[in-house]
């Protein structure tokens, strides 16, 4: 990995110098060397913002982005972000209104987060609209019951679909490839700000519908709850204890058995009808899906028999939900359990944690490539495996010692520390001398590392040239063991 | 006019921020490391720091410290310059005794109207 803030200080350079010329332009009358300074500039700029984004995000990754909590009045913060952002709006033709009428506007949180938060889905919106109307609009709510508040930001854009959507806030995926090339943005702007959202201890959700335009919206707790943020410092460690999907038509019933499963630790995903629950699962792979049984178009006993039939999801836990009690007929389709509305939490998590703890195939993938990862990340959840992983050594020591899995497969080059010092550490370490590894490599190993590799792996496999099969043998032959 | 300090090792953004400001009417003086700084300091009584936080001999949150702890020149407005911003380096920023905060790319409207404001021009 190279050196983000030397990055940083070259782009500095680079946008300050050519600003400064710009500015000598302009004293000049160089009217054509105005606008070419300013394409560098703006190209700086975007670089600028990308890394920056990719620093925040792995520095959210690695469980050390912190917030800062203080208590502020919203009002004089989102005058100054619709200033600041107005330029940018009224570039393709728009108009921004901000409707916000507060009672107490004072909120206690991270204003840097919140302020990143609303510029972020701001400048969306200007992107992707033309001669429209974009609207901010701020409410107070109850959320969790404790008064929250409700950021939205509606724009008249393209708009998307739902399995676009759905896609949506995950890191480099915009909502079709070619946006990229239309509309620029690093495509990371959405999964930062659903992340800082998290830690901010609200939610964040979007509602689209092609050609009419989306609606990003956010809420907020109006006082920081710092067990919420500690909770999502802790998840973000990658520490969550599962993920679940829930896919309910109502959107209260999603909410309120999400705030059940959230406060225990889990991760939440959630879709409003069964062709989005569907994909949702097969991208997603959540540890358990909460399915409604009784939905519009299409209900749960079809999706339910959908996922039993299909080979990567039959095997995924599924827990009825509905206000008809016909448990005998949801455990035949091949439903876990079977709980009638209005959901009791207490029957609901003892399900849900009796699924998390059958996940004892827990393994660490340990790489520097995430392509690589991704791909032993499919086949291994594939085969029922809690998949847990690490982009470089020292974040795979430092997972090592917070929770030993089952199995660590390792890759060696890797920065910083690679494969054979943690391998060297591992053995050396007190508990985890005995943890099966199987090393998986690209590296020409000589005839040393490779006699030394035997002697403390269980296993090494050759990337590439293999692949699934090959892992999967490993697996089965160090499972057999 | 009033005089700025500027605390910073990188030859491009002190050559950059000076011209600038100097363009802006402000006369400049400038240190190279956080230890020069806090001497710079004490003789020319600037009238508004500008301290660059990560610099060779003694960094920047140390020479903030320092410049607070000095009755002579504790009173002397410093701006911290920090690359991208990290909520935890606003408050150390604070924690140190800086008076206000700036994140590189510098802008320089954005910097000019924290500087006016600090010397209640």
């Amino acid at each position: 990995m190279w050196h983000l803030p030397c990055v940083q200080a070259r782009l500095n350079a680079i946008i300050g110098y050519s600003e400064m010329l710009s500015e000598d332009a302009a004293d000049m009358g160089f009217e054509t060397a105005i606008e070419d300074l300013e394409k560098i500039m703006a190209s700086g700029r975007h670089l600028l913002s990308l890394i920056n984004d990719v620093l925040d995000l792995s520095k959210i990754e690695a469980g050390k982005m912190e917030i800062y909590v203080e208590t502020f009045d919203l009002k004089p913060l989102l005058d100054e972000v619709t200033s600041t952002i107005e330029p940018l709006i009224a570039k393709n033709g728009n108009t921004l209104e901000l409707v916000c009428d507060l009672s107490s506007g004072q909120i206690e949180t991270d204003k840097t987060k919140l302020r990143q938060n609303l510029f972020n889905l701001l400048s969306n919106a200007a992107k992707f609209t033309e001669n429209g109307k974009i609207v901010l609009s701020v409410a107070e709510v109850v959320s969790d019951q404790k008064a929250a508040f409700r950021f939205a930001v509606r724009d008249e854009g393209i708009g998307m679909s739902p399995e676009q959507s759905g896609k949506l806030f995950q890191a480099f995926v915009q909502a079709d490839q070619s946006t990229t090339r239309n509309f620029g943005g690093t495509g990371l702007g959405l999964a930062i700000a659903q992340q800082f959202t998290r830690m901010m201890g609200g939610q964040i959700s979007v509602e689209s519908t092609p050609g009419v335009g989306s609606v990003f919206s956010f809420t907020i707790p109006a006082s920081f709850d710092g067990a919420a943020g500690e909770d999502t410092q802790h998840r973000a460690d990658g520490q969550s204890i599962g993920s679940v999907l829930i896919v309910d038509d109502e959107e209260e019933a999603r909410s309120a058995v999400a705030a059940i499963v959230k406060a225990e630790g889990y991760d939440v995903l959630m879709a409003g009808n069964a062709e989005v629950g569907l994909r949702m699962a097969r991208e997603k792979m959540p540890d358990a899906v909460i399915l409604d049984v009784i939905m519009p178009e299409r209900d749960g006993w079809s999706m339910l028999k959908e996922m039993k039939s299909d080979p990567i999801l039959c095997e995924m836990p599924v827990i009825l939900a509905t206000i008809v009690a016909d448990r005998e007929m949801g455990l035949a389709f091949g439903a876990v359990e079977h709980l009638t509305k209005p959901i009791d939490p207490s029957v609901l998590l003892k399900t849900l944690n009796g699924i998390a703890d059958g996940l004892e195939k827990d393994v660490l993938i340990v790489d520097d490539d995430v392509a690589t990862r991704n791909l032993f990340r499919r086949i291994l959840t594939r085969e029922g495996w809690n998949v847990r992983e690490a982009s470089d050594g020292r974040r795979a020591l430092t997972q090592l010692q917070t929770r030993k899995p089952t199995l660590m497969v390792l890759d060696i080059m890797m920065p910083h520390v690679d494969g054979f010092d943690v391998l060297k550490s591992v053995r050396a370490t007190k508990g985890l001398s005995d943890l099966p590894v199987i090393v998986a490599t690209s590296k020409d190993l000589t005839r040393e590392e490779m006699s030394w590799l035997k002697d403390n792996t269980s296993e090494v496999i050759h990337k590439g040239e293999t692949g699934r099969s090959d892992l999967l043998a490993a697996l089965k032959r160090r499972l057999d063991h | 006019m009033a005089l700025i300090l500027i605390v910073e090792d990188n030859d491009m953004n002190l050559d950059m921020l000076s011209r600038r400001l100097k363009r802006k009417g402000y006369d400049i003086l400038a240190a190279r490391d956080g230890k020069d700084g806090v001497e710079q300091a004490r003789i020319s009584k600037p009238d508004l720091i500008l301290m660059d936080m990560s610099l060779p001999v003694m960094d920047g949150w140390e020479a903030t410290r320092t410049i607070k702890a000095d009755p002579e020149v504790a009173n002397i407005p410093v701006v911290a310059l920090t690359a991208h911003a990290m909520a935890s380096d606003k408050q150390k920023a604070f924690d140190a005794g800086c008076d206000d905060f700036y994140t590189k790319p510098i802008e320089l409207p954005g910097l000019l109207a924290i500087i006016s404001r600090l010397l209640d021009e």
